[in-house]
């Protein structure tokens, strides 16, 4: 339904988009990658809010590049970040964007309008003026106003930063809810988003797309691989010297170093359970 | 750490834009100011004021206080609020550095580049000055420090207040928005301060009231000379230093304010959250919504843009303070016009809306530029644009939005201003309401011009970087199209943009103009669509939208429909240009710098032509068929010439009344040929003579002295067409038979080729042509030979007129002479005049729907004369007055000058013209002179306009009309001169000596100071002066109020009847200034001879003062009391050979001799100038003398000259209190 092929885009001596091919179809996907791998500009120029330099986007057989509204219609869109209007509430700024997007009939707008207000838990604040919204409440606006009308395609970047646990749950449910008929391209930096709702992914680093595949796939790759073990401060930089280095954490005082390896690495290590996580770092320094 | 901070700030302004577009914008003003001073400096440097003298550029810094403002707005929101802007509050104010060094770092930066801007401005200015191109005659040497002085003196405290200010609003509410509304908001109040100088108010107060310092600047140098005006530096212990210091303590004391004050961290607003609790169950499940597609779709998210566009600008706080202020601008104005001016005026609906609006249009375009940024920016600036450009709406339906929006917001503020203008009409008093009038002007006459430019600033917002440039594109952009264009010399109507009106508004006559408005509207119309869709195929969308990028993709946007609209709209706008063009074409529309090398070519080519002989009108009679309604005319007729040259003529040059040859219909002149090849006797070209409009015939014989010849003639006057207004109104007509009245069209033949030279010297000097020959002398003989109105309407002494005037059954025809015959016949009324007392060749022709208000007066012989005001019917506000007048002047000037010549006198309203003019008994009189509020009669503290016109017109029937001036030098004294002063002298006897002292100070004097002031050239002495209004109708007005207070008004009448006696409606030959002079010294003996002398043939100011010693009273014996008064005089002189006026003290042979009054009053004399106790006279012999009183009563205060009998510039120090303390008597 929606194919991205060969895109590239440029800002100056950044190559934000280095070819990037995607297909997609209905469900939920995840774009997993570092602040700076292109996931933002991969989304903005799916929502035509800019264009790439090469390349073809095609959205149920149809070219958006070179005809936006082709998708724009079928778009539901929440930016990484956005403002709104001064002085507007909740419900007078999503009866506005209804409109633009098409949704002319009153009656059906208000139903559409309120249901939402409620799936997002903004009932109560609906008179209230979005501008004088909280950071998790504006996000949560956010949501509501890119599921207006009949979206096709959801575009969310980086949805579930700011938000609470529980709201952060009650949106990655909502998400599930709709990825059954909706392509849901869901971009964040927080492995477990993905892990847990999303049934295909893709991550990118440097303004390509690393890998594609479902989490457990990803996981598979590196199965049985992952080795843990506590160090010293100073062993760091050996360690990221000698082994295919994933992560570390500072755990209690000392660090805790994840490396891949088929077999042991070595006295002190000891094998854990693989995660999306050590999935993905691995997938993104190219070690497997 | 504060001159760290300073150098990062300066740097940082530096590193901004809008930095550099601010020194450029003042580097190109600075040059242009002084390179093309007539389009963007004063435009008065002449060989009178040097365009470099020290008040010229003193001056000139003083106004520039326009683009301080608003340049001082954007430095403030650089420099101040840039941490909230970008999101840096944060992360800057929770820095250790002190708020002070933090506040205070920022604020000198801002008022260093302020300071540092008005220096590249006066730089360039200096350079500038060094330019060859300049015209010689208009500079002075060049002074440094005339530019030096003044940029400290004013810019510092400027700089520092504009500083304050912006800081202040700043500081208070960290909104930048607020900010650059506000650089509005002060500079609507700076040009409301401006009108303080006309209220009553203590000069102080008025210095005070502008913190720019223009005001006290005025107030300053309001009594300089030229020579003052030319070199003197402006005075430090003055209105100016008063109000630089005490503008300078407020700022300092504003910005310790903002520093005590300043909110550091981030501003919490209010939060209201919670709204009405809902049961879940009436909430209803979400249902996906397929949305819908198509036109319908769009125009329905046009329609909710357009609404959120307009309710979010109509609702927002700069729109709501700029809107109020443009109301409060608008009321103070119209409430100063009407009541605080000198001559009071009627608030009718054509005042306020003509009158107010005026007020309005600054304000509109600042208003237009301001939002047409704001709301192209506004998603942008709201970061909207990644939830709004991602959605189906078509970028037409977000830009059309907008552009309604504005529309609508701009209609919403005319009606704001109607009902202000409504409301001020009914709350005092005025007239009742005419609707019509008011949406007929404000949304035919202003708004299609206001949407228009709306429309040309939200199209270069296309073309900006961001918010606050647009503005000042935008700004520049409508300032260029409304004041350059249409002063560059290439102008042509085509470039006027958005000039749409159907013509002027009038209570009288509906619009004359359709034809025009429907053209240009279409015109301009065409273009605003074609800037429309260029503006939506360069829309931003999305987040990639620099300029560059928008014009590379732009052809993507092109759609077949908005390429069709655009595409009939460039067809539109050139078709109709090129229509109005050749409409321009066929009438022979000439632009200033063509008509300029027309008027040289004339001059060159017709220099022999101009003094040839021509014979002299005896008689004319016309017949004029108006018809008001299709707006034509025809105008046919006899004129009967006699040759009284004393030599045979055989060519001569006659001007038909229409310069399109095929409405022409007769044009013979009996016993000449007409010449339409080859050359004439001069061996000019006849088809280049016929170019000018001009017609050759020759007489073959020669037409011999005392011979009579007679043109038939019969003209066609068209209705309006584009390029070519209609002599006739649909109301109102008027017509005459001499060019020069603008809207009043000639329409009788005039013989004798016109006079075409350019007058103005410096154009003159441009074209490298001589100096214009001047008029003979007073004294030449040859000056009595030919009159007055030879100069306007060709050769003649007195005529014969008879005149049948036929038009709309319900509009009343009018010409001079006595009403013979009148018939109506269906819808047509005919009226036949003919005047049994010869009048000059100078008359008018009008038709309107009018009422008439009669009375009549009986002469001393018994004869009854009718006196009838013809007026539209609500206008009768000052009818009694005119009537009143008319009265009163016909007794007085016929029982002091001679008898009254005519059997009529009638006064007739006219719309579409400023002024009232005398012909023959029939005084066409302007519309807004109907609207006057003549005030009650004992309040000597108003003027009354009606009476003052009425009994100057019915004086030019004396002094014009019986006195004919020669062709001389000084000519028009004889004739506006003469008139003043008879007004003044009626206008005194009418109402008394305070009344009239009132309009000497507050129209005479006032009048010749303002007009002095811009009149370019070198002044010349009363007795030589050509058409400089403030030295014929004012000088003349002023120096013969003094010589008759002097000598008594009756010597001074004694001296009108004998000048009338001698040449009164006799002909050739016609008197000159000399003539008047010698009149004057006849009557006046000796003792005045060198009074009036200085009075009429040179250029004499006196200087008057209390001198340093005491002024002191002591108690006599006798019980009277001793006053003595030290008194200092000067007297500065300049003859016609001198450059500049000298003291009398410098000039070898000169003295001092002069008859001084000094009045003893016992209350506050300006209460009442007449309440004198004693008025006494002393001859003046010495500068400094002390004159000693004996008097009944001890006075409580001295005023020298109460009555303004010299002519003296400042009068503030003539008055001075007695200190009550008495000296012993010896």
């Amino acid at each position: 339904m929606l194919s991205i092929q060969n895109i590239h885009k440029r800002f100056g001596d950044v190559h934000a988009l280095n070819n990037v091919s995607l297909d997609l179809e209905p469900g939920l996907f995840g774009l997993l990658g570092p602040n700076g791998a292109g996931k933002s500009t991969l989304m903005r120029t799916l929502a035509t809010l800019q264009k790439p330099d090469e390349g073809t986007i095609t959205f149920q057989g149809k070219n958006i590049v070179s005809d936006p509204n082709a998708i724009r219609s079928e778009l539901g869109y929440l930016p990484q970040d956005f403002g709104v209007y001064p002085r507007m509430s909740a419900l007078a700024l999503l009866d506005h964007i209804a409109i633009l997007k098409g949704v002319t009939n009153k009656s059906e707008r208000d139903d559409q309008i309120m249901s939402l207000l409620e799936k997002v838990n903004l009932i109560s604040h609906r008179t209230a003026s979005v501008a004088t919204y909280s950071g998790g409440m504006r996000q949560r606006f956010g949501v509501a106003q890119a599921l207006l009308g009949n979206p096709r395609l959801l575009i969310v970047d980086e949805p579930t930063a700011g938000l609470d646990p529980f709201e952060r749950q009650r949106f990655l449910d909502l998400l599930s809810e709709f990825g059954r008929e909706k392509i849901i391209l869901l971009s964040t930096h927080i492995v477990e988003d993905v892990r847990d709702i999303c049934p295909d992914m893709a991550i990118m680093g440097n303004g390509q797309i690393v890998v594609r595949g479902a989490p457990e796939t990803l996981i598979d790759h590196i199965r049985g691989k992952v080795w843990r073990k506590s160090i010293d401060r100073d062993d760091l930089p050996t360690v990221k010297e000698q082994y295919k280095f994933l992560s570390s954490r500072h755990l209690k005082g000392g660090i805790q170093a994840s490396v891949l390896a088929e077999t042991s690495p070595g006295p002190g290590f000891e094998q854990k359970e693989e995660t999306l996580e050590d999935a993905y770092f691995a997938h993104l320094n190219g070690l497997v | 750490m504060f001159k760290r901070l300073l150098k990062f700030e300066m740097g940082f302004q530096a590193r901004q834009i809008g930095f550099w577009v601010v020194l450029l914008v003042m580097l190109a003003y600075g040059v242009f100011v002084a390179v093309i001073p007539d389009l963007f400096g004063s435009g008065l440097g002449g060989t009178k004021i040097k365009a470099n003298g020290a008040q010229m550029i003193a001056g000139g810094i003083a106004n520039a206080y326009l683009p301080v403002i608003f340049f001082g707005g954007i430095f403030v929101v650089t420099g101040i609020l840039r941490d909230k802007t970008s999101n840096m509050t944060e992360i800057i104010h929770s820095t250790p550095i002190s708020t002070f060094d933090m506040t205070a770092s920022r604020m000198t930066g801002v008022f260093l580049i302020i300071f540092l801007s008005f220096f590249v401005f006066l730089l360039a200015q200096f350079l500038g000055s060094f330019s060859p191109t300049l015209d010689k005659l208009t500079l002075g040497p060049i002074r440094p420090l005339y530019y030096l002085q003044p940029l400290l003196l004013f810019t510092l405290v400027n700089a520092l207040f504009v500083t304050a200010f912006f800081t202040l609003i700043a500081g208070l509410t960290h909104n930048r928005m607020l900010v650059l509304v506000s650089a509005i908001g002060l500079f609507f109040f700076s040009i409301m301060s401006g009108v303080v100088i006309e209220l009553d108010i203590p000069k102080w107060a008025q210095a005070l009231a502008d913190p720019f310092g223009a005001i006290a600047y005025t107030l300053d140098t309001e009594f300089w000379s030229t020579e003052d005006r030319n070199t003197r530096l402006t005075p430090i212990f003055g209105y100016l230093g008063l109000n630089r210091l005490v503008w300078g303590a407020i700022s300092l004391g504003v910005l310790a304010l903002v520093f005590s004050r300043f909110k550091r961290g981030i501003v919490t607003g209010k939060t209201k959250l919670r709204g009405a609790v809902l049961q879940s169950k009436d909430i209803p499940e979400y249902k996906s919504v397929q949305p819908k597609f198509g036109f319908a779709a769009d125009l329905a998210a046009l329609w909710t843009r357009t609404k959120f566009e307009y309710l979010t600008t109509v609702r927002s706080v700069p729109f709501i303070i700029l809107a109020s202020l443009a109301m409060a601008l608008f009321a103070f104005l119209i409430i100063v016009t009407v009541f605080f001016s000198p001559q009071k005026l009627v608030p009718t609906s054509l005042f306020m809306v003509s009158i107010g609006f005026a007020s309005f249009l600054i304000p509109v375009l600042l208003i237009i530029a301001f939002f047409s940024a704001e709301m192209v920016f506004r998603d942008r600036g709201a970061k909207f644009v990644g939830l709004l450009d991602s959605t189906k709406v078509r970028n037409w339906s977000l830009l059309v939005a907008k552009w309604l929006a504005l529309s609508a917001a701009l209609a919403t503020l005319c009606v704001m201003v109607m009902i202000v203008g409504m409301a001020i009409q009914i709350a005092a008093g005025g007239p009742p309401v005419n609707l019509s009038l008011y949406l007929k002007f404000t949304f035919l006459n202003a708004f299609p011009n206001y949407l228009a430019f709306a429309f040309l600033g939200l199209f270069v917002q296309s073309f900006v970087p961001n918010r606050i440039v647009g503005m000042l594109v935008a700004a520049g952009a409508m300032a260029f199209a409304a004041l350059v264009v249409s002063n560059l010399p290439f102008y042509h109507p085509l470039m006027g943009f958005g000039g749409t009106s159907p013509g002027q508004v009038s209570e009288i006559s509906p619009y004359n103009s359709w034809v025009y408005f429907r053209w240009f509207n279409f015109y301009w119309g065409a273009l605003c669509v074609l800037f429309a869709v260029l503006s939506v195929w360069l829309w931003r969308r999305g987040f990639q939208v620099s300029l560059l990028r928008r014009l590379k993709e732009m052809k993507t946007n092109i759609t077949p429909a908005s390429g069709a609209v655009a595409a009939l709209a460039l067809a539109a706008f050139i078709g109709s240009g090129i229509y109005i063009y050749q409409a321009y074409d066929k009438v022979d529309w000439n632009n200033q710098k063509t008509q300029e090398k027309l008027q040289v070519k004339a001059e060159k080519m017709l220099a022999t032509e101009r003094n040839a002989p021509h014979p002299h009108v005896r008689s004319v009679s016309i017949e004029a068929d108006i018809f008001p309604e299709k707006q034509e005319a025809t105008v046919s007729g006899k004129m009967m010439f006699e040759n009284a040259s004393g030599v045979p003529i055989s060519e001569i040059y006659v001007n038909p009344a229409s310069g399109h040859e095929e409405d022409v219909k007769q044009f013979d002149l009996n016993g000449a040929a007409e010449l339409t090849e080859g050359t004439n006797a001069e061996g000019d070209s006849i088809e280049e003579i016929n170019e000018f409009g001009i017609r050759v015939f020759r007489f073959e014989p020669a037409l011999e002295p005392g011979d009579k010849t007679e043109l038939d003639f019969e003209t066609f006057f068209h209705a309006p067409r584009l390029a070519d207004r209609s002599a006739i109104s649909k109301d109102g007509t008027f017509l005459n038979n001499y060019g020069g009245f603008g809207v009043s069209s000639r329409v009788i033949p005039t013989m004798g080729v016109p006079d075409m030279r350019i007058r103005n010297s410096k154009t003159r000097r441009k074209y490298d042509l001589p100096e214009l020959e001047e008029l003979p002398e007073p004294t030449d003989p040859e000056a009595g030979k030919v009159n007055l109105f030879g100069t306007l309407t060709g050769p003649a002494d007195y005529i014969d007129f008879e005149g049948t005037v036929c038009t709309a059954a319900n509009q009343i025809p009018i010409a001079p002479g006595d009403l013979i015959t009148e018939s109506v016949e269906g819808d047509r009324r005919c009226r036949t005049y003919r005047s049994d007392t010869p009048i000059s060749n100078f008359f008018s022709i009008l038709s309107g729907d009018y009422a008439v208000t009669e009375d009549s007066w009986t002469s001393p012989a018994g004869q009854t004369i009718p006196i009838r005001v013809y007026h539209a019917e609500n206008h009768s506000y000052s009818v009694q007055n005119m009537i009143d007048a008319a009265k009163f002047g016909l007794t007085h000037y016929s029982e002091n000058f001679g008898p009254y010549q005519y059997n009529y006198f009638r006064i007739m309203e006219v719309p579409f013209i400023g002024f009232a003019q005398a012909f023959a008994g029939t005084i066409p009189y302007s519309e807004q002179g109907f609207i006057m509020d003549s005030g009650e009669a004992g309040d000597v503290k108003t003027l009354d306009n009606a009476s003052i016109t009425t009994l100057h017109e019915l004086g030019h029937q004396w002094f014009a009309h019986q006195i004919v001036p020669g062709q001389s030098r000084g000519f028009n004294v004889l004739s506006e001169g003469l008139t003043s002063y008879a007004t003044m002298d009626a206008y005194e006897a009418l109402y008394g000596f305070d009344k009239a002292l009132y309009a000497l100070e507050n129209s005479t004097i006032a009048q010749m100071q303002a007009l002095a002031f811009i009149d370019r050239e070198k002044e010349v002495p009363l007795s030589k002066a050509g058409q400089q209004q403030y030295l014929v109708y004012n000088k003349a007005d002023w120096v013969m109020w003094g010589l008759k207070h002097y000598i008594g008004p009756e010597k001074m009448r004694a001296a009108m009847r004998n000048l009338i006696d001698e040449f009164g409606s006799k002909g050739p030959p016609y008197p000159t200034t000399k003539d008047v002079t010698d009149a004057l010294r006849e009557v006046s003996g000796p003792d005045y001879d060198q009074l009036i002398t200085d009075q009429w043939d040179r250029i004499v100011w006196w200087d008057m003062k209390f001198g340093e010693g005491e002024l002191s009273a002591s108690k006599l014996p006798n019980g009277r009391y001793r006053i003595t008064v030290p008194f200092e005089m000067d007297k500065k002189i300049q003859t016609e050979d001198m450059e500049s006026a000298e003291s009398f003290a410098d000039i070898d042979g000169e003295s001092l001799n002069e008859w001084v009054e000094i009045g003893f009053y016992q209350n506050e004399p300006e209460a009442l100038w007449s309440d004198w106790t004693n008025l006494e006279q002393v001859r003046v012999t010495q500068a400094e003398s002390e004159l000693v009183f004996e008097l009944e009563t001890l006075p409580a205060y001295i005023s020298i000259d109460p009555r303004r009998l010299l002519m003296e510039r400042n009068v503030e120090d003539n008055v001075k209190p007695l200190s009550t303390k008495l000296a012993s008597a010896e």
